[in-house]
């Protein structure tokens, strides 16, 4: 019972943390609100995203078309609410490629030291002289551009810095007395790694892979933009932008509000990963 | 010190090779024959993609390959450009003072700006000074740059008139651009200068000199911001990486010419040698920048060469 009690204590403490910190507050609401939006997509939109009008082409926000319609007379409130579904995708999938990745192979070159470290720290060390967009872009060349391969590109260039973070936090974790007692008895190293090792490390993937969410939604939106990533028609946020800005003479809201979509996903996940950082562990607080 | 400097060029060896390698590689990652791919839409006999294949030496082991592909890439030579069949150290040369004006500018812009908001936040630490200072930044790290570009496109070229819309040349048409690029990691730069000023001031040197009966603003002009700003010289060599990658999308954005331009069209025309020249060439600049940087880092702070 006593076991139970002490794990419990300290995620009350870190919620009631995490709690009074008002601007995660708020990030994880108006994120929670995007989530909704684009699980509910085919309901909450008002029109098919990709439905074209030929009356309403480039009309200005009104009380049809909320955002305005575009130079097919799609109307762009539709279209951001279906992009949600996109963006929030790539973000979710290539952080879960990164975490994943990083987090075994960060595992490993902790817990094993000597030659399997020296092999994966020099690949990661290699991956990070690529500035990060320019190894995506790359990936994706070899690849071809679409939404998929985007979220491996992405994916695979944030490996790296989760196989630090977690290669770092093994180290220390290996030297807690519970870790080198569950050595000695026996365990196999495959137990040890992932019973008593892994939870010493989750804290920071969490808060890093917050983070990276707004990172690879930022990436991805970006390649999307100069055509390497979602392709046209698709109503991804920075797709849209690209179609759109040959029309940004005729009208603002065309640029406007897919912009102000990724700003707000972006905004909202920063402040969420700021608060959860600082509840988790305030010594993260000054990087 | 000279042990430091020589593991750390040992390693930046190291790292060019690995990077080589990589680079080299992309070609046989890509899925089908690169002949076929770069031969394109013209339909041609077996006997004449051999001819190709033997030209490119591509016959040979890729072992033998990498060998001529690095020695000529040390003497400059990246091959050609399958498409204009131009060679790609000309074109890189020809693009790269457009690419490198607006990193400049917008790293130049970055570093007064941000390093101007970090030092007020974190003088005026916890004000409503501070606390807008750090909502600008939050702000600044969340904004799309691409999509800060064409706002800017919106209020000043189209609305105002006040500067040209896109194109290169002359200092009117780099403001905007060099502003998008730059704004971003001077919210990066802004951050850190005040969590470092923060560190600083809890230090016990500062405590000494406040006890000394020296006035705050003296404390904070001659004995804290010199030692904050240290830690900037990491972040603006890192930094130099994110905006040399940033100058690709900024460049579409604001139809400059340049090396970003010519790699988004080289990937989507899957022109390879191109392709490699522009990412190797990128990423041997990043490394020997933060190089530099790390060298300039240890003379500024002598603890680094203990390590």
């Amino acid at each position: 019972m006593r076991q139970m009690t002490a794990p419990l204590s300290r995620l009350t403490s870190f919620f009631r943390e995490l709690g009074k910190r008002r601007g995660a507050m708020v990030g994880l609401a108006v994120f929670l609100m995007l989530v909704a939006m684009a699980v509910l997509a085919p309901r909450v939109a008002p029109y098919s995203p990709n439905a074209q009008s030929m009356e309403r082409i480039l009309s200005a926000p009104n009380r049809d078309n909320l955002f305005g319609t575009d130079q097919y007379g799609r109307d762009i409130f539709s279209r951001v609410i279906w992009g949600a579904r996109l963006s929030l995708r790539v973000g979710f999938v290539s952080v879960a490629i990164a975490a994943c990745v990083g987090t075994l192979v960060g595992l490993l070159a902790g817990y094993y030291g000597s030659r399997v470290d020296a092999v994966i720290m020099a690949l990661t060390d290699i991956l990070l002289a690529f500035p990060s967009i320019l190894l995506a872009m790359a990936i994706v060349a070899v690849l071809g551009p679409s939404l998929v391969n985007l979220m491996i590109a992405v994916g695979i260039g944030a490996i790296p810095t989760y196989a630090r973070v977690v290669r770092a936090s093994t180290l220390s974790a290996k030297e807690l007395q519970y870790v080198e007692a569950a050595r000695a008895m026996g365990c196999s190293n495959a137990r040890v790694m992932i019973r008593h090792v892994l939870p010493n490390v989750v804290a920071p993937v969490i808060v890093l892979s917050t983070l990276g969410v707004a990172g690879a939604i930022l990436t991805a939106s970006g390649l999307s933009f100069i055509g390497l990533g979602a392709q046209p028609p698709t109503p991804e946020w920075g797709a849209m932008l690209a179609e759109g800005r040959t029309y940004i003479q005729d009208g603002w809201w065309i640029t406007t509000f897919p912009g102000v979509a990724i700003m707000l996903a972006v905004l909202s996940v920063n402040m969420f990963g700021d608060g959860l950082r600082d509840a988790l562990d305030p010594r993260l607080r000054t990087r | 010190m000279g042990a430091y400097l020589a593991r750390r060029l040992l390693r930046t060896v190291f790292v060019l090779v690995g990077v080589s390698v990589l680079v080299f590689s992309m070609t046989y990652l890509v899925p089908g024959d690169p002949v076929l791919a770069m031969l394109g839409e013209q339909v041609t006999s077996g006997e004449s993609i051999e001819n190709v294949r033997r030209d490119l030496g591509l016959d040979r082991s890729p072992l033998e390959q990498y060998v001529r592909f690095l020695g000529d890439a040390v003497q400059g030579d990246l091959g050609r450009s399958w498409r204009s069949k131009q060679p790609v150290t000309e074109i890189i040369m020809e693009q790269l003072p457009a690419t490198l004006q607006l990193t400049m500018a917008g790293l130049g812009f970055a570093v007064v700006f941000g390093v101007t908001i970090g030092m007020i936040a974190g003088v005026h630490r916890n004000s409503w000074v501070d606390q807008l200072s750090m909502f600008i930044a939050l702000i600044g790290v969340s904004m799309p740059a691409f999509w800060l570009g064409l706002l800017l496109i919106l209020v000043f070229s189209v609305h105002l008139g006040w500067v040209p819309i896109v194109g290169y040349g002359g200092l009117n048409r780099l403001i905007l651009p060099a502003l998008t690029l730059g704004l971003q990691a001077s919210a990066i730069i802004a951050r850190i200068v005040r969590a470092s000023i923060l560190e600083e001031l809890r230090r016990d040197y500062v405590t000494t000199a406040r006890a000394k009966g020296l006035s705050e603003s003296r404390v904070l002009t001659f004995h804290a911001l010199r030692n904050a700003l240290i830690p900037v010289v990491t972040v603006v060599g890192l930094q130099f990486g994110s905006l040399l990658g940033g100058a690709v999308v900024i460049e579409t954005v604001f139809a400059r010419q340049g090396i970003g331009r010519v790699a988004v069209t080289a990937i989507t025309g899957r022109d390879f040698p191109l392709i490699q020249g522009i990412v190797l060439f990128a990423a041997v600049v990043y490394v020997l920048v933060n190089l530099g940087v790390d060298i300039i880092y240890a003379r500024l702070n002598p603890q680094i060469s203990v390590y």
